[in-house]
């Protein structure tokens, strides 16, 4: 959706509908903004009446003689319309935080029931916004427009039945000018969101400069820079500095004419009311009343005009946020299922069957859209088995365990766990009895405690402090400060990769699955971390059934079998000394010859530069 | 808080070349306000003197103005001038409020451009050291809500401020000229509306901040879920995460409502008492009026006067607390101005750096901490080499000093013979390629960020760098390809696709001198491989420095150093090294698995 042609955009009341229906039963809550703002519009107009009504029955006959309740009612008026004003105000406060906050949850739990596949199609920023800025956006709009609504809708009204029970002529004259301000208004109020928009973009623009230039301070340094960035900087900064006075003056244009017009109406009352005081068909005071009405009559179809091109401004981010909650997950467990296991937040523990470990993959296929990745693959893995998957980038070696996870579908052909079918039992059975280690250490913010907790909840320190042991990471966790209690700052970012790496493996290793699937990183950390990982490896390895996807030699050559695995076939399979032997594929991965064709390869597409 | 940095001083200095726009600006509003003053009369002098029969009753201003259209007497049988007046007047402020932002609006924006800019380029050429340590989060903010207050504060505060002050003298005034009694009721309550709106503005302020600590917890929540995904769902953990995020989204929305709870009570004592000031004034006034010390027509002026108040008095306890955050804007801002740049990197030699690379007894400390002592080498010019050394060895250090990122404190870096403190060091640095381990791109196209160093932009080297680099079919995965905007849309590289855009980068790059600081470890054996033969046959004489772990990458050096407290420990090839038996064997050792 390109934000920039958002005034074309059609504001679709169904996709309000359905982000609404997500706000919990706050029906009440629009009914008090909405009463609140109808009757404040109300009291507005009866106190100008009030005014009219002093005016005429006390200052013009210069008598005070029951002025006390007319003064009472004068307060009243006041306190009242304070009170109405804060029911209403503090009514859209309430609604703005409440359905904010509900959105935002449904829409979370949608995004945690979502398969992969989702994943890999939007990008992670994208969906962040969706649940921060969007969803904030658009509940803002939806809270705060409310309360314009129902006090426009009943001052305009208001203002209108007061003027024609008073005289109906002047009325008439002053609603001409209505269709007149609404046009301008409209057309301002688009003009003007546009504008707004376009610098709140730029401004956008100058913070990502700001951060790219002081984030990127060194490589600018060595890459000899400074002044190309700030010429490109000052050229933003005097887009930005255009787009603001552009901003300003489509205000500056529009407030004046539209006082302008509310002025030249009032003018016309004041000429019009004024013959008619003289000939006697109205008194003063109502003269008072059209000319001070005249102004608050006004305002309502100004603020219309606002809430229409700001519900446009936001439809956009209105249907992003749709689209999550109505996004259905593409691998969904079957009625049956959830019937016995539960769902996702409600699993039935009770009824998950133990796993033993043994892992069949029967005559598996499996494409990415359209493209094959792993075709008739076939594989029994007995419990207690090591597997290293051995391959290229792109060969369909990660496809094979991210089946076995179901986090893809494969579309013909049975994967088996103790010989049962993946797809009849749930899916937070699958995840939940099997460990996972990846590439990247994901940590949460939180102590290392906690991080380590995350894979088994009900663990003890001890537990914990046992899992550190196993995999070699006790150690550097009990040199820090607070030890275990150490805060690993933001997706773990205090901490080296080689720590989170660690902890990752204790985390993995306090779940004790039955079945282990391993991604091993490739990126070089120092020599001491790598050998603790050596050794954090094989000890969460032994004893259950394990997928690796190898990098490190001695994990391969401690593997039971190894798959040379490619273009989604298995190329080669045997032990690490059966395939030396056979001199295949596998071979020359270790010996490096096939790495030096590719060096040749590489030479002379290069000599063609 | 006491600050050394002067707000007025400061805000001199930023309006310099603009006080002329100021000045016209103050007269416009001046000019606005006394109109504003003067439609009341209308209708005043139109209810007494030509609907009614009371002498004309106005300030000499209006009263000078009727005389000029021809006395109350002429109006009377001319009704329209009064209409037509109203209208006039109307078109007059109408102008006024549209060139207004001409006057002031224009200054600010070229006031803040010119603060961000100038904010910018000293940032950028701050020494390095200084962007070592400094905290990047706080930097920015700086340069955005910092120059924000000040800009806000310029265009909004100080007129604001400057018109209520006015709005407030010239209203007495010209009130109490017509009642003494209703002015003093309208002002007496002013004082009330002030303290209380001071009072709660810090309260505001509290839980506004409240807020937005709480949205940036459950935002962190939602984006540490969102890019763990993968680890939630190996776990399970999705009842876990609910759990998580409903704790931190119910502590956000408890934060929102408490705001809204303090911002509404505020509006309500400040509705409260301006209701009392308008009942005041209206009883007061229609009592007056009965017992005829002022006209009818005097009481609309009086109640009309008593309205325009209203919002301003409201919203001065706002903006003379701006002031205060006013004065830590600009002193956060200057803090860093003052903060001296690196010295002249216009001036020196600009020699050929083809030469050896020769490091002569240099030492080096970050404050009391010594990384380098008495270190020397030499690197033949032309050659490949490679560094090993474990965390904190001092590989990178060498490679800044190198760059005069720093400068050693003992001892001297020289290049073919020529000292580097005597060159030039933008020379330096651009003949000097760089890859890093967690290397910076651009968030501009992958097309501008490869061809960023080179002249020639054509698609064909671009692709064909991306190719030896490894990274060009990942590139074409994207929908844009080549020009997809690095940061746009969400979009964002992995670590090891960011190393290797760097890698085409540097490949791309005419120098004489190619630094990888663990660069190469995103890529496997043979891709590093490739990417250094394509180097060595692109460019002869073309200096290569790696720093590495992994010995597949290193053993292909002509020489290795290894680098251990500070000094160079071992160095040779890979076979005189595994012969003498060092930390590089052991090293060796280790990754070829054969201690296992």
């Amino acid at each position: 959706m390109n934000e920039q042609s958002f005034d074309k955009q059609r504001i679709r009341l169904s996709t309000w509908k359905t982000i609404l229906r997500h706000g919990n039963h706050r029906g009440k809550l629009f009914l008090q903004i909405i009463l609140c703002g109808m009757t404040l519009g109300t009291v507005r107009v009866l106190g100008q009446l009030l005014n009219t009504f002093l005016i005429d029955k006390f200052m013009t006959p210069n008598t005070l003689s029951g002025f006390l309740p007319a003064a009472i009612a004068v307060l009243m008026v006041q306190i009242l319309y304070a009170f109405l004003a804060f029911g209403f105000l503090s009514g859209a406060g309430k609604l703005e935080s409440h359905l904010t906050a509900d959105v935002r949850m449904a829409a979370f739990e949608k995004l945690q029931t979502m398969s992969f596949s989702y994943y890999d199609k939007s990008a992670v920023g994208f969906l962040i916004s969706r649940l921060t800025s969007d969803v904030a956006n658009t509940m803002d709009t939806v809270s705060w427009c409310c309360v314009d609504i129902g006090f426009g809708v009943m001052s305009f009204l208001a203002s209108i039945v007061g003027m024609l029970i008073l005289n109906v002529k002047l009325a008439l004259l002053l609603l001409c000018t209505v269709p007149i301000l609404a046009v301008i208004s409209a057309v301002f109020q688009r003009k003007m969101l546009r504008y707004n928009r376009e610098r709140r973009k730029l401004r956008s623009e100058v913070t990502s400069a700001f951060n790219e230039g002081i984030m990127g301070a060194a490589t600018t340094k060595t890459l000899v820079r400074e002044e190309q960035n700030a010429a490109e900087f000052t050229h933003t900064t005097s887009r930005l500095a255009k787009a603001s006075m552009r901003a300003q003056m489509a205000s500056a244009l529009y407030l004046p004419l539209a006082s302008l017009l509310i002025s030249t109406a009032t003018a016309v009352v004041l000429y019009q009311g004024g013959r008619d005081v003289m000939t006697g068909i109205i008194t003063i005071g109502e003269l008072n009343f059209f000319i001070n009405v005249a102004n608050m009559m006004f305002e309502p179809i100004r603020s219309f005009a606002g809430i229409f091109a700001e519900f446009q401004a936001a439809q956009a981010a209105a249907e992003r946020v749709a689209e999550v909650l109505v996004a259905e997950p593409e691998i969904q467990d079957t009625e049956d299922v959830i019937a016995r296991y539960g769902t996702e937040f409600e699993p039935k523990q009770e009824n998950w069957e133990p796993v033993l470990g043994s892992v069949t993959f029967d005559h598996v296929s499996f494409r990415y859209g359209a493209e094959p990745v792993l075709e008739d693959f076939s594989l029994e893995v007995q419990a207690g088995q090591t597997i290293a998957l051995v391959g290229k980038t792109g060969s369909g070696k990660s496809t094979i365990v991210n089946l076995l996870c179901r986090f893809y579908q494969h579309q013909s052909g049975r994967i088996l766990i103790d010989g049962v079918d993946i797809r009849s039992r749930s899916q937070l059975w699958l995840e939940s009895s099997l460990g996972y280690v990846l590439q990247s250490p994901h940590l949460f913010s939180g102590s290392i405690r906690d991080n380590i907790r995350y894979g088994r909840l009900n663990a003890t320190d001890a537990e914990i402090k046992s899992a550190a042991r196993l995999v070699g990471a006790d150690s550097f966790i009990e040199a820090l400060d607070q030890g275990y209690d150490t805060e690993v700052g933001e997706e773990g970012g205090l901490l080296s990769t080689g720590q989170k790496q660690l902890i990752s493996f204790a985390r993995a290793m306090i779940a004790d699955p039955k079945i282990f699937v391993l991604d091993e990183a490739t990126s070089s950390i120092d020599t001491e971390t790598e050998q603790q990982l050596q050794e954090a490896t094989k000890a969460v390895l032994s004893g259950r059934t394990s997928f690796v996807i190898a990098h490190r030699l001695s994990t391969i050559r401690d593997a039971d079998c190894i798959l040379v695995i490619d273009h989604g076939k298995i190329l080669e399979k045997g032990t690490h000394s059966q395939l030396m032997a056979q001199r295949g594929r596998y071979y020359q991965l270790c010996t490096g010859h096939e790495a030096e064709g590719n060096i040749q390869r590489s030479l002379n597409a290069l000599t063609a530069m | 808080m006491e600050t050394k940095h002067s707000l007025m001083k400061n805000l001199l200095f930023y309006t310099d070349g603009y006080r002329l726009h100021f000045v016209v600006g103050f007269l416009m509003i001046l000019l606005e306000l006394a109109l504003s003053f003067v439609t009341p009369l209308i209708l005043s002098v139109t209810i007494d003197s030509v609907l009614g029969d009371l002498p004309l009753n106005a300030p000499w201003y209006f009263s000078w103005l009727i005389a000029l259209l021809g006395g109350i007497q002429n109006i009377r049988h001319h009704y329209i001038l009064m209409p037509l007046l109203m209208v006039l007047l109307a078109i007059l402020s109408g102008l006024i409020s549209f060139l207004r932002p001409y006057a002031i609006w224009s200054a600010v924006c070229e006031i803040t451009k010119n603060l961000r800019d100038r904010y910018y380029s000293h940032v950028q050429r701050l020494p390095y050291a200084f962007h070592a340590s400094a905290k990047t989060g706080d930097l920015i903010q700086r340069a955005t809500s910092d120059v924000d207050t000040v800009s806000r504060f310029l265009y909004n505060n100080i007129l604001e401020i400057i018109r209520t002050t006015f709005l407030l003298i010239v209203g007495f005034i010209i009130m109490s000229a017509m009642s003494l009694p209703i002015t003093l009721a309208c002002f007496g309550v002013i004082p009330l509306i002030l303290l209380v709106s001071m009072r709660f503005v810090k309260r505001i302020d509290v839980e506004w901040e409240n807020v937005e600590k709480m949205d940036s917890r459950s935002y962190t929540v939602i984006q540490e879920n969102l890019t763990g995904v993968r680890v939630v769902r190996a776990f399970g953990r999705q009842r876990f995460e609910r759990d998580k995020f409903h704790h931190a989204n119910e502590a956000n929305r408890g934060a929102k409502l408490g705001f809204y709870r303090q911002l509404t009570r505020l509006w309500l004592s400040l509705d409260l008492l301006s209701g009392l000031q308008l009942s005041l004034v209206t009883i007061l006034g229609v009592v007056l009026t009965v017992r005829g010390s002022i006209s009818i027509g005097q009481f609309t002026a009086l109640a009309s006067y008593a309205a325009i108040f209203l919002s301003p008095i409201q919203d001065l306890g706002r903006h003379l607390s701006a002031i205060s955050q006013a004065r830590i804007a600009v002193s956060r801002i200057e803090e860093i101005m003052e903060i001296p740049e690196e010295d002249p990197v216009a001036m020196g030699q600009r020699p050929n750096l083809k030469g050896d690379i020769v490091f002569d007894h240099v030492c080096f400390s970050y404050g009391d901490a010594p990384v380098l002592q008495n270190l020397s080498m030499t690197i033949p010019g032309g050659s490949t080499v490679a560094i090993l050394g474990g965390t904190g060895s001092g590989k990178t250090t060498l490679i800044s000093l190198l760059q005069r990122l720093y400068d050693p404190q003992n001892g001297t870096i020289s290049i073919g013979g020529v000292d580097i403190a005597q060159m030039q060091k933008h020379h330096l640095r651009d003949r000097i390629g760089m890859v890093m381990q967690e290397p910076f791109l651009y968030s501009r196209s992958i097309r501008d960020n490869i061809g960023i160093k080179s002249p020639e932009k054509n698609q064909e080297a671009i692709e064909r760098a991306a190719k030896i680099a490894s990274v060009h079919k990942d590139i074409l995965e994207f929908q844009e390809g080549y020009d997809t905007i690095l940061g746009e849309r969400g979009v964002t590289l992995s670590g090891g696709q960011k190393q290797r855009v760097a890698i085409a980068r540097a490949i791309m790059e005419d120098c004489d001198i190619l630094i990888f600081d663990d660069a190469l470890s995103a890529v496997d054996t043979r891709t590093d491989h490739a990417i250094r033969e394509a180097l060595k046959q692109r460019r002869d004489g073309i200096t290569t420095i790696i720093i590495s772990h992994r010995i597949s990458t290193l053993r292909e050096a002509d020489c290795i150093f290894v680098l251990s407290g500070g000094q160079i420990a071992e160095c040779g090839t890979h076979e005189e090294l595994l012969r003498s038996g060092g930390i590089y064997k052991t090293v060796y050792d280790i990754q070829s698995g054969s201690n296992a």
